[in-house]
C-alpha cells in the first residue's frame, strides 16, 4: 500500500455503525481543530478526549477497556494526530479529491441550516404549477390488446405468421380469441384497460410503450418490438394526460416549490461566498 | 411487564392504563395457533389473503436510511424523508454530492427504516428543534444559527457530539417529534394504487459488533404508530424483548407489526443461532413461536452482501458464491471463522428449522425471502448502470471504488470495502393491490421474493393435483392457487400416492438481461434427523442445445459480456421460462421445503460501468467482480408430513 493510500484511509471517515459515531467524530474534531494545521509540536490527549474514547469503547465492547487497551487507544489517537498534522503540513489534504469533496459537503450542510423555508401562498403555487406543468401532468391511460410472437419459437417464420394473424384478427374481429393465437409470455395479460404509461413501461419496456402510443386506433397493427419479442396490438383508446387543478396536487406542488426554494437559496448563499473572491480561469 | 416495553407504548403509559400491563407479557408469550392468526388475516382482507391473483408483483425497498439515521446524517447524508420518497416515486432529486439523481423506473413502495437509536440527531440540530433547544447547548446552537454563524454552530455541535451523543436524543419528547414527523411524511406520500409508504424503523442491535438488526414494519397508519415510540437497541439488545414490544403493540393497540432480520453474514454466527441471547440456553418452543410469528421474512440480499447460502455450506451449488461478504462482523471487530458460517445463512437456517420443528414442535426459522437496499443516502437504487451507492461517499465518482464503507478498528483485512459491495436488492411482493394493508399482508403470508436488484418476475405454486396444462393458460395463477399454495405456503401431508409438483413462471426484467435458468432448491430432514439440500435445474434457455451433463447439471449459459466496454447483449438466454416440476425423490414422511431461484445471464456490475464511464482502466484492478449473474429467490413452500 502506498503512502498516499494509507493517508486516504486515515483521513476518511467511514460510514460506521452509530455506536462508533462518537469515535469517528472525535477524529473529525481533530481534523477541524484550528491547531492541527499550525504544526504545533505538542500533542495532548485531554481527560475529556480520553473519556470520549473510553465511552466509545464501552459502547462497542460492552465493557470498559483494560489499561493495555486504553493505552492502545491513546497510541492510535496520537498516531492519527501525528500523521494528519504531517500530511496537512505537506499539503496532502489540498489536492485530495475525497477530502475536498467532504469539505464541500460539510460546508453545504452548514449552509443548509441557514436556509429559511416558508410555505408558498396558493397564488405562488398556482404560478409554480403552470410554470412546471410537465412535472404535474397526469399520465396518459392506454387501453389495448396484444398478441405475443416469440422469436425464439418462430424464428424466420415470425413475420409471415404475424401478417397472417393480423389479417385474421382484422377480418374476423370479435369472433376470435386473440390470446389463443400467439405464444405464451409469462405473466403478461393480453387485454389492458386504462393502464398508466409508467406501468406499461414497467411491464413491457419503454420501446414498446412509446411505439404503442403512436399506433392508430381500432385495428390490429404491428408487429412492434418489446423487451420480450414482437407484438401485434390493437389500441382501443388513449386518454391523454392532463394538468390537474391545484387542489388535487396541492401537497406535491408545495413540496416541489420548497425543493426549488431550497436550491435557489443554496445557490444564493454560494453566490455570497463567491463574491468574496475574484476568480480567473482560462477560456473554455 | 418489562418497563421498557411499557415506556414505548406511549398512549398507554400516558392514559394511565399502565396498571393493566402486567398481564400482558404472559399473554404475548402465550401460544398463538396458526389457525387463529390465519382467521385473523382473512377477517381483515378477505379471501385475497390466501392468494394474490394479480398478474404482477410490486417492487420496492423495505430498508432505506435517510439523514435521520445518525450514522447516515453524520457521514454526510443531507437528503431527508422528502427526497427519499420523491426519488423512490421516480422524481429527480439532487443527490448528496450535488448530482442529479433519478431512477429509470419508480418503485411501487418504500419503507424508510431509519435507526431508532439517536433517531434524527443530526437533523434535529440542523433544524434547531425546540425540544432539543431546551438544553443550554441546544439554545447556544440555536442562537449561533440565528446569528448567521452556522459554521461556529457546526463546530460546537461536533465538539458536543464527540462527548457522547445519547443524552439529548434519549429525550423522549424530541424522539417523539422526530418519530411523528417520520410518520407524517410517510402519510403525505402514501398514495394507494400508485405508491405506498409503509411506516417502519430499524432496531439496531449489534452486541459486540455482531449484526442482529431488524427492520420493523407496521401495517398501520400514523394514527396508530404515533401512539408508540420505536423500541430501540438502547431499550434492549435482546430480540426477545423486541418481540415482547411487538406483541404488546398488537394486543394493546390492535395493530400489526413484523420484523425483518438482515445481514446474517455480518453477525459473527449469531443471526440464526438457536440460542437465547441472554442465557445462551437452547431455544424453546416459546422462542420458536414468537420468532415465526414476528419474523415471517428475511432480507437475504442487499448492498453489504448476500445471505442465501455460502460455498462452504453448499459445496455442490455452483452458483452459491454470489456477493459473499463475510470477513468479519459489522463492526469489523471479530473475524468470521468457519464454525460461525452455518448460523449466518438463510438456506442453512431453513434446514435447521426443519430439525428444530421436529424437536420443539414449532419451526423458528420459517421465513420467506426478500432483498432490499439498506442504502444510507436516501437514494434506494439497485441498477448496476444507475447505482447511487450505499452512502454519500459511494455516489458515482471516479474514486468511489476505493472507498472503505466500514473501517475495521482492528485490522485492514476486516475492512468492508466498496469492491465488495453489490448494487442489491429489491423486494417483490405478490399483493392483491398496492396499499399498506395489501403489501403487509403479503409479507406476513410470505408471498414475496427477493432479487439482487433486477426486476425479474418469479412466481411459484405447489400442489398435488397439477397436470402441467395450467401453466399455458393466461390466468394460470388462479387455477394454480385454487389447486395448491403460493410461495410462502404449506403443503399438508400427502395422501397415499400423492407427489407434490410445482408450477413456475419467470420473466426477465424488461429493461434487463435474459434468463439463464429456473432452479428449485430443496431442503429436507431425513429419518436420522440430518438435513440435506439439493439444487435442481428445472427450466433453462436453449434447452435443445444445452443438455444436462453427467453430473445432472445444465451447463453454463456462457457470457455475452464485454468487460472492458461494460456491455452485454441478450443474444443468449430466454426472455421468459416456465416449468412444471415434480419432485423426483419425494418421501412423504420427510419434512421439506422448496424454493425457486432464477438466474439471469451474466451482466456487467457497477464496478465495470464505473471503470468504463470514468476511464479507470489504469487505476482499477484487473481482477474484480466485474460481472455477475443477477438472480431472484422466492419464498419457500414447506411440506409437512402427518
Amino acid at each position: 500500500m502506498s503512502w498516499r493510500e494509507r493517508l486516504h484511509l486515515l483521513l476518511k471517515e467511514p460510514i460506521i455503525p452509530f455506536l462508533m459515531v462518537g469515535a469517528a467524530l472525535f477524529g473529525l474534531q481533530a481534523f477541524w481543530s484550528p491547531g492541527g494545521s499550525q504544526g504545533s509540536a505538542e500533542i495532548v490527549v485531554s481527560d475529556e478526549q480520553a473519556a470520549t474514547m473510553v465511552k466509545a469503547f464501552v459502547r462497542t465492547w460492552q465493557r470498559p477497556p483494560s489499561q493495555e487497551e486504553l493505552q492502545r487507544l491513546f497510541d492510535d489517537h496520537v498516531r492519527t494526530e501525528v500523521l494528519v498534522r504531517e500530511a496537512m503540513a505537506l499539503g496532502l489534504d489540498r489536492n485530495d479529491t475525497i477530502v475536498r469533496r467532504r469539505l464541500r459537503q460539510k460546508m453545504e450542510f452548514v449552509n443548509e441550516g441557514e436556509l429559511k423555508l416558508s410555505l408558498a401562498s396558493n397564488q405562488e403555487l398556482q404560478g409554480h404549477l403552470m410554470a412546471h406543468a410537465d412535472r404535474f401532468r397526469s399520465e396518459p391511460l392506454v387501453s389495448f390488446e396484444q398478441v405475443f410472437l416469440d422469436p425464439a419459437r418462430r424464428g424466420d417464420r415470425l413475420n409471415r405468421d404475424a401478417a397472417a394473424f393480423k389479417a385474421q384478427l382484422n377480418s374476423n374481429g370479435q369472433g376470435l380469441n386473440p390470446s389463443a393465437l400467439g405464444d405464451p409470455l409469462a405473466m403478461i395479460e393480453s387485454r389492458w384497460s386504462e393502464e398508466r404509461r409508467s406501468e406499461l413501461v414497467a411491464q413491457f419496456g419503454s420501446t414498446f410503450t412509446d411505439a404503442l402510443l403512436e399506433q392508430p386506433r381500432g385495428s390490429w397493427v404491428g408487429p412492434i418490438p418489446s423487451a420480450y419479442g414482437m407484438h401485434l396490438v390493437r389500441v382501443s383508446a388513449v386518454k391523454p394526460g392532463a394538468l390537474p387543478p391545484l387542489e388535487q396536487v396541492l401537497d406535491a406542488v408545495q413540496r416541489d416549490w420548497q425543493a426549488d426554494q431550497r436550491q435557489d437559496q443554496q445557490e444564493e448563499l454560494y453566490r455570497q461566498l463567491l463574491a468574496k473572491y475574484s476568480v480567473r480561469m482560462p477560456q473554455p | 411487564m418489562r418497563d421498557f416495553v411499557a415506556r414505548r407504548l406511549r398512549s398507554l403509559a400516558l392514559t394511565g392504563v399502565i396498571a393493566l400491563l402486567p398481564g400482558l407479557a404472559s399473554c404475548a408469550n402465550g401460544p398463538i395457533s396458526p389457525l387463529e392468526s390465519k382467521a385473523n388475516a382473512s377477517a381483515q382482507t378477505g379471501l385475497e389473503a390466501q392468494c394474490a391473483i394479480g398478474n404482477r408483483p410490486f417492487f420496492g425497498d423495505t430498508h432505506l436510511h435517510t439523514a435521520l439515521s445518525p450514522d447516515a446524517g453524520l457521514a454526510g447524508t443531507k437528503l431527508g424523508l422528502d427526497e427519499a420518497y420523491r426519488f423512490a416515486r421516480g422524481e429527480t432529486v439532487t443527490s448528496n454530492s450535488g448530482q442529479q439523481a433519478a431512477l429509470k423506473r419508480p418503485l411501487d413502495f418504500l419503507v424508510v427504516a431509519d435507526h431508532s437509536e439517536n433517531l434524527g440527531l443530526a437533523q434535529g440540530l440542523e433544524a434547531s428543534n425546540p425540544e432539543l433547544l431546551k438544553s443550554s447547548l441546544g439554545q447556544q446552537l440555536h442562537d449561533l444559527l440565528k446569528a448567521g454563524k452556522g459554521r461556529e454552530a457546526f463546530y460546537l455541535l461536533v465538539q458536543w457530539m464527540a462527548k457522547g451523543s445519547e443524552a439529548l436524543v434519549s429525550n423522549d419528547a424530541y424522539l417523539t417529534s422526530v418519530w411523528e414527523m417520520n410518520n407524517a411524511v410517510a402519510e403525505r406520500y402514501n398514495n394507494p394504487g400508485t405508491f405506498t409508504s409503509l411506516i417502519g424503523y430499524e432496531w439496531t442491535s449489534q452486541p459486540g459488533g455482531g449484526n442482529l438488526h431488524r427492520v420493523v414494519i407496521f401495517r398501520d397508519d400514523k394514527a396508530l404508530t404515533d401512539r408508540i415510540l420505536p423500541f430501540s437497541a438502547f431499550d434492549s439488545e435482546d430480540v426477545e424483548d423486541l418481540w415482547a414490544f411487538m406483541a404488546a403493540y398488537e394486543s394493546q393497540l390492535g395493530g400489526r407489526v413484523l420484523a425483518i432480520p438482515h445481514n446474517g453474514n455480518l453477525s459473527s454466527g449469531t443471526m440464526f443461532l438457536p440460542q437465547h441471547q441472554k442465557s445462551r440456553m437452547a431455544i424453546d418452543a416459546d422462542y420458536a413461536r414468537m420468532r415465526q410469528r414476528f419474523e415471517p421474512i428475511t432480507e437475504v440480499t442487499q448492498a453489504k452482501g448476500t445471505g442465501e447460502t455460502h460455498p462452504l455450506l453448499s459445496p455442490e451449488d455452483e452458483f452459491a458464491n454470489f456477493n459473499i461478504v463475510d470477513n468479519s462482523n459489522l463492526g469489523g471487530i471479530k473475524p468470521t471463522t468457519p464454525e460461525m458460517i452455518p448460523y449466518e445463512y438463510a438456506r442453512e437456517a431453513l434446514r435447521r428449522g426443519l430439525q428444530l420443528e421436529q424437536e420443539l414442535g414449532v419451526n423458528p426459522f420459517k421465513f420467506g425471502l426478500i432483498g432490499s437496499t439498506d442504502s444510507h443516502s436516501s437514494l434506494p437504487s439497485t441498477a448496476e448502470d444507475n447505482w447511487w451507492g450505499k452512502s454519500p461517499a459511494l455516489e458515482p465518482s471516479p474514486e468511489r471504488w476505493k472507498d472503505v464503507l466500514i473501517k475495521s478498528s482492528k485490522d485492514a483485512s476486516l475492512d468492508l470495502t466498496a469492491l465488495q459491495l453489490g448494487a442489491s436488492g429489491l423486494a417483490g411482493v405478490w399483493a392483491s393491490g398496492n396499499s399498506r394493508t395489501a403489501l403487509w399482508d403479503a409479507m406476513a403470508r410470505k408471498e414475496v421474493f427477493g432479487t439482487s436488484g433486477t426486476r425479474l418476475t418469479a412466481r411459484v405454486y405447489g400442489g398435488y393435483d397439477y397436470t402441467g396444462e395450467e401453466i399455458n393458460s393466461a390466468d394460470w395463477a388462479k387455477s394454480a392457487c385454487a389447486k395448491g399454495v403460493p410461495m410462502g405456503g404449506d403443503l399438508m401431508a400427502a395422501a397415499e400416492g400423492q407427489v407434490p409438483s410445482f408450477l413456475i413462471q419467470a420473466r426477465k426484467d424488461p429493461d434487463g438481461a435474459n434468463l439463464d435458468r429456473i432452479q428449485i432448491v430443496k431442503g429436507w430432514l431425513d429419518a436420522s434427523g440430518q438435513t440435506h439440500e439439493q439444487v435442481f435445474d428445472v427450466s433453462w434457455s436453449d434447452a435443445d442445445q444445452r443438455t444436462r451433463g453427467a453430473d445432472g447439471k445444465v451447463p453454463s449459459v456462457g457470457s455475452s459480456v464485454n468487460v472492458r466496454e461494460a456491455t452485454y447483449t441478450n443474444t443468449i438466454g430466454a426472455t421468459n421460462l416456465t416449468a412444471h416440476w415434480t419432485d423426483p425423490s419425494f418421501d412423504p414422511s420427510q419434512k421439506a421445503f422448496y424454493y425457486v431461484r432464477v438466474l439471469e445471464i451474466p451482466t456487467p456490475t457497477w464496478l465495470a460501468y464505473d471503470r468504463k464511464n470514468f476511464n479507470l482502466y489504469d487505476e482499477m484492478p484487473d481482477k474484480a467482480p466485474y460481472t455477475s449473474q443477477e438472480r431472484a429467490y422466492t419464498s419457500p413452500i414447506w411440506y409437512n408430513p402427518a
